[in-house]
């Protein structure tokens, strides 16, 4: 019952989170440097699974989605993502599921 | 008178025949004593003296000596013998013996190879002829001797019985009420004898015999010398009472005690069984006119069996045996019946019971053991092979018994936790071995209708020198040397189980010839096997199904051929994992997934092993990892009409790819993450390899993987960048189109694909064509379009190779590429839409190989509504070593920029290339005005008026107008001082022509004046770059100072 809402909570925070960064006035070469660069350092943490993790930026908010297989995995993809330069606030919609739940 | 002469005569003559016969007497008496008992021996005889007094009734005989044949040797006699009996009982007929005694008897047995020396005084002697009654009141038997000289054992050995002592009375043919009591001393022990309601003829007794502390060790004489027991030590004490009549025959009952017997193995020291105590009984003993019956014979008792085990010390303590033997007749009445009940040295029970019959009839035995530990035994098996378990079984014999092993056995033979094994190495262990349904028939057949092992446990190894070590197989050696024997000649019997049934097993397979070494757990085995035997019978059928490592389930159900090898079957998984056989690819991979397959499989014969399997097989999750990341995954992948034709090919008729996605990682030491854990390591060298290479030679065809249908639904790919500053990143979803006639066979006709998705969330990317085989030439025909692909998302790479980044924009390009062996022939159409540039630090590449700064270049590319549309072809030979990709790319963008900015600057003045068509510079034609005046002449005017179009054709680039006031001008306005005003006359003369011509006057900048070099005055042109925008603090805040690619 917990995973189903934590998943409904995240969708609904990402939702939110796009419609409005869509209405208002986006920076698209500010949040796509945001992105790659999120993505690419969850990608060089090597001793934790995030490389799958959705990222959205929209005005330096980020936005991260998918799952994990540990709380503290999504800890980490949480801090990863805070630590980029610009990032402005961070919404962690990641789902633990577990291992091999993926 | 006659008469009474007569008389006298007669009297006289009667007195002379009793005076000749009392003087004869003696001698009369003495002749005939020594004549009849030469007579009855036929032996040598002779009597000191005999006195018989008939008038008395006084008999003495002294010195009977009874001699040998050869006249030395004694066999019997006394000393003296004295006799009182009533004369005058002989009248009717019955000798009454008032006093009989005998002293000092003597009697002397021999036992020789051929018999004993009394056997000719025992054969042929019929019963005696009962002519007179004898009755004897007292009889008395003093110092007695005998002796039994066993001459046919390989040691002579002699037994004596001295003391022999005897009392008797109303000893009688007619009564049976006599008695006697007998004590002697046999071999140090004690012996009494007590006779009670004796009757001489009939003969009929009750004798109660005790011996009481027999030394046994004698025994030892009588077992075989190369027996494997030898009796050390023991004692005896017996007791048995026998019943003889001659109408009734003889009864006995005995009891025996046998304590502190000892028996070793010849050479050895330790005792390998003690006794402490064992009971004999038998009863109901009878004999009676030929006919033997035993009623019952128990024995019971207990020992220490020494541990075989070689070094042990250990005994297995204590043993009980209880048997009982019933029934027995001989001749054979009736079957007799045998109850065995005894511990098993070292643990354990037997019990043996049924019917004996003498051979050759069949005797009817049920044997069963319970528990009996096979430790003590594991002795007994061949080879360095390590067994224990507890063994039980419930056999039936039904054959003539025989100083053998019992050749017709039937039942059921179990053991319980078994383990199997060399010694020092992990054993094969079982929870319990049943076999049902044993019949034996020693030494020709084994047969078995059924064998269970229930749990068993076992790890088969394989080193790393390549050495596979079997638990419960014979060490190598031992093993091959068997093998190398023709089957006929080991002389084991032919086996054959109908069934073999397997539950719940576990194997365990660790391969350490691998890098890293393998772990395979097989888990809830169950198996089910006919037509196993050995020679072998034909194929087997197999029937197993198990949990593989990392769960899931897996069965085959097919024929196995042993001799040659060969296989035909169907196998089938359900959610096998597919990481535990990784290890197998030399892969430094972590591999993920389960399996379902569903495959008809067969291994045919031969030289060259051959495996083909056909069915569908399909996965879920698969993932291949490098530490925890995931680099490649597939939520599911279905593949349908699946042919390995193993060596040679592989093929596929439908794979379906079900949301793959790929990392495409490039870190920073510029390597491809992904192929490097899909890159084979290196093969270990061990003392296997070169076998492995012989059979795997160099140049064996690679197999061939064919996939006729390739879909791919909902794929993505994430392309990371580590090398860039910031680094790049970007998400392709939504992959989705198929690939037709995927092979590796160079001759296989190109696949042709069509793939769509989506790039960076939005562009729309679509690609199509034709590529050749993988091991092929390089053939390729590709047709790609990418819609609106947003341009910032390339900022790395822009600020790495031209220091320029993207704020706007996006992309949208086509591209035709074709590659036949090395022939590259490429065209790409871009077009660039709403692009806007900001300059960062660093070095601009564009205008290093273009010669203007990429914002210019931008800038004069763009159209009127600001779009970039050009034309980029490609071509070249591959193989060319001066060919070059980048270079290539590079300089087409070069012609195509100066071809494309040419066309708007040839409108307005003239660019100035070098020798590989890069700019030199631009040179802006300028608007002459004559010497002081500010008035546009009709050249003036025209250059004005393309300056207008330029500016309208190329909406960002902006124009420096610079007066340029010569000496004519100064002439013209008297002096210097004028000149600035000109200047600004002129500024705005142009500035209102290009106004007035329809061009941007805000994108009109005006400078400084400067001296004409000429003695023409004029407004110098020159391309400004667009406007600026650098943001350098912003750049440096956000990614440090440089933007070489490094942070």
């Amino acid at each position: 019952m917990r995973r189903p809402l934590a998943a409904l909570a995240g969708a609904a925070a990402l939702a939110a989170g796009l419609a409005l960064g869509g209405c208002a006035t986006t920076d698209p070469w500010h949040d796509a440097r945001i992105e790659s660069e999120v993505k690419a350092r969850l990608v060089a943490e090597k001793d934790v699974d995030l490389t799958r993790l959705g990222v959205v930026s929209r005005k330096s908010v980020v936005y991260l989605s998918g799952h994990v297989e540990s709380p503290e995995e999504r800890e980490r993809a949480q801090a990863v993502a805070a630590g980029v330069p610009g990032v402005q606030r961070v919404i962690n919609a990641v789902d633990v599921r577990g291992p091999g739940a993926r | 008178m006659v008469t009474r002469r007569r008389v006298l005569i007669a009297g006289a003559v009667a007195a002379l025949a009793i005076l000749a016969l009392v003087i004869a007497w003696p001698s009369l008496v003495h002749r005939l004593v020594i004549a009849r008992i030469h007579a009855l021996t036929h032996r040598p005889v002779s009597v000191e003296a005999v006195h018989l007094n008939p008038l008395t009734g006084r008999l003495i005989v002294q010195g009977l000596r009874v001699h040998e044949r050869d006249g030395e040797s004694l066999f019997t006699g006394f000393e003296r013998l004295e006799i009182h009996f009533n004369p005058l009982s002989l009248l009717d007929r019955h000798l009454r013996i008032h006093e009989a005694r005998l002293e000092a008897p003597t009697t002397r047995i021999v036992r020789l190879p051929e018999g004993f020396n009394i056997s000719d005084l025992t054969e042929g002697s019929g019963p005696p002829r009962r002519w007179l009654d004898v009755t004897v009141t007292h009889l008395v038997v003093t110092r007695g001797l005998a002796t039994l000289e066993d001459r046919a054992l390989a040691e002579p050995r002699t037994w004596t019985s001295e003391g022999i002592e005897i009392e008797a009375h109303d000893l009688s043919t007619r009564r049976d009420d006599g008695r006697a009591t007998a004590r002697s001393v046999t071999e140090g022990a004690p012996v009494s004898l007590e006779l009670r309601r004796m009757r001489l003829y009939p003969i009929h007794l009750e004798a109660v015999a005790t011996a009481s502390n027999v030394d046994l060790s004698p025994a030892r004489l009588y077992l075989p010398r190369d027996a494997a027991l030898v009796l050390d030590r023991g004692r005896a004490t017996s007791t048995l009472t026998v019943t003889l009549d001659a109408r009734d025959g003889l009864s006995a009952h005995a009891t025996a005690e046998i304590v502190d017997a000892v028996m070793r193995r010849p050479g050895e020291r330790d005792p390998a069984l003690e006794v402490p105590r064992l009971t004999l009984e038998l009863a109901d003993l009878r004999y009676q006119k030929e006919r033997l019956e035993v009623g019952r014979f128990e024995l019971a008792g207990a020992a220490s069996v020494k541990d075989p085990r070689a070094g042990a010390r250990a005994r297995y303590q204590v043993s009980t045996l209880q048997a009982s033997l019933a029934d027995v007749t001989w001749p054979v009445a009736r079957p007799g019946r045998l109850d065995v009940r005894s511990s098993v040295p070292g643990g354990g029970r037997l019990e043996l019971s049924g019917r004996l019959r003498p051979p050759p009839a069949a005797s009817q035995l049920r044997l069963r053991l319970a528990r009996v530990d096979l430790l003590p035994w594991a002795q007994l098996v061949p080879g360095a092979l390590h067994v224990e378990g507890f063994a039980e079984a419930d056999l039936r014999i039904d054959e003539p018994l025989a100083p053998a092993a019992p050749s017709h056995v039937r039942g059921l033979v179990a053991v319980n936790q078994v383990g199997v094994g060399a010694t020092g190495a992990d054993s094969l262990r079982a929870a319990r071995i049943e076999a049902r349904g044993l019949e034996v028939e020693w030494p020709r057949r084994v047969a078995v209708r059924q064998i269970v092992v229930t749990r068993p446990r076992g790890a088969v190894e394989r080193d790393q020198s390549g050495a596979v070590m079997v638990p419960g197989a014979p060490p190598r050696g031992e093993a091959e040397a068997a093998a190398a024997r023709p089957s006929g000649e080991t002389g084991a019997p032919a086996l054959a189980a109908d069934e073999v049934i397997v539950r719940d097993g576990r194997l365990a397979w660790r391969d350490r010839s691998v890098e890293p070494a393998v772990t395979l757990d097989l888990e809830a085995v169950n198996a089910r096997i006919t037509g196993v035997g050995w020679p072998m019978r034909g194929p087997l059928r197999l029937q197993v199904d198990m949990r593989p490592p990392g769960g899931g389930r897996a069965e085959f159900d097919g024929r196995v051929d042993l001799e040659p090898v060969a296989l035909e079957g169907r196998a089938r998984a359900q959610g096998a994992a597919v990481g535990p056989y990784v290890a197998y690819a030399a892969l430094p991979a972590r591999i993920g997934g389960r399996v379902d397959f569903d495959l008809a499989v067969a291994m045919a014969p031969g030289s060259e092993p051959r495996v083909t399997a056909r069915g569908d097989v399909a996965a879920s999750a698969l993932d291949v990892r490098d530490e925890e990341r995931t680099l490649l995954r597939v939520e599911r992948a279905g593949a349908t009409g699946v042919h390995v034709d193993w060596p040679r090919r592989a093929t596929i008729r439908q794979l379906t790819l079900q949301r793959p996605w790929m990392l495409l990682e490039r870190d920073r030491d510029n390597t491809l993450s992904l192929r490097t854990l899909l890159t084979p390591r290196p093969a270990r060298r061990s003392a296997a390899s070169p076998s492995r290479e012989r059979s795997e030679p160099a140049d064996s065809p690679p197999v061939i993987i064919a996939i006729r249908d390739l879909a791919i639904e909902d794929g993505g790919i994430r392309a990371v960048d580590q090398r860039v500053t910031p680094p790049f990143a970007l998400d392709t979803r939504g992959l989705t189109g198929r690939v037709r006639g995927v092979s590796t066979d160079p001759a296989a006709p190109p696949a042709e694909f069509d793939l769509s998705g989506r790039a960076g969330g939005e562009a729309q990317l679509a690609a199509r064509g034709r590529v050749g085989p993988i091991t092929g030439p390089l053939r390729l025909d590709v047709a790609a379009e990418l819609h609106d692909f947003a341009l910032p998302r390339t900022n790395p790479y822009l600020l790495q190779q031209v220091a320029w980044e993207a704020r706007s924009g996006s992309l949208t390009t086509s591209v035709r590429c074709r590659i036949d062996r090395d022939a590259l022939d490429a065209k790409t159409d871009i077009l660039v839409r709403r692009l806007e540039l900001v300059r960062a630090t660093g070095t601009d590449q564009a205008q290093a190989r273009v010669g203007l700064p990429l914002g210019t270049i931008v800038a004069l590319m763009k159209d009127r509504r600001g779009d970039i549309r050009v034309a980029v072809p490609v071509g070249g030979r591959l193989s060319d070593p001066r060919f070059d990709v980048s270079e290539a790319i590079w300089s087409t963008l070069r012609n195509v920029a100066v071809k494309t900015i040419t066309a708007p600057l040839s409108w307005i003045g003239r660019v100035h290339t070098e020798g590989d068509s890069k700019i030199q510079h631009v040179d802006v034609e300028p608007v002459r005005f004559p010497p002081g005046s500010a008035t546009l002449t009709p050249d003036g005017r025209e250059q004005v008026a393309r300056l207008a179009a330029f500016l309208a054709q190329v909406p960002d680039i902006r124009l420096s107008l610079t007066p340029m006031l010569s000496a004519g001008d100064r002439a013209a306005v008297d002096g210097s001082a004028g000149l600035p005003a000109l200047g600004r006359r002129r500024l705005e003369a142009v500035r209102e022509g290009i106004t007035e011509a329809g061009g941007d006057g805000d994108r009109l900048k005006a400078a400084a004046p400067a001296e004409s070099p000429s003695q023409e005055g004029a407004i110098q042109v020159a391309l400004l770059d667009p406007e600026p925008r650098d943001r350098p603090g912003l750049i440096r805040r956000l990614f440090g100072e440089g933007t070489d690619g490094r942070r």
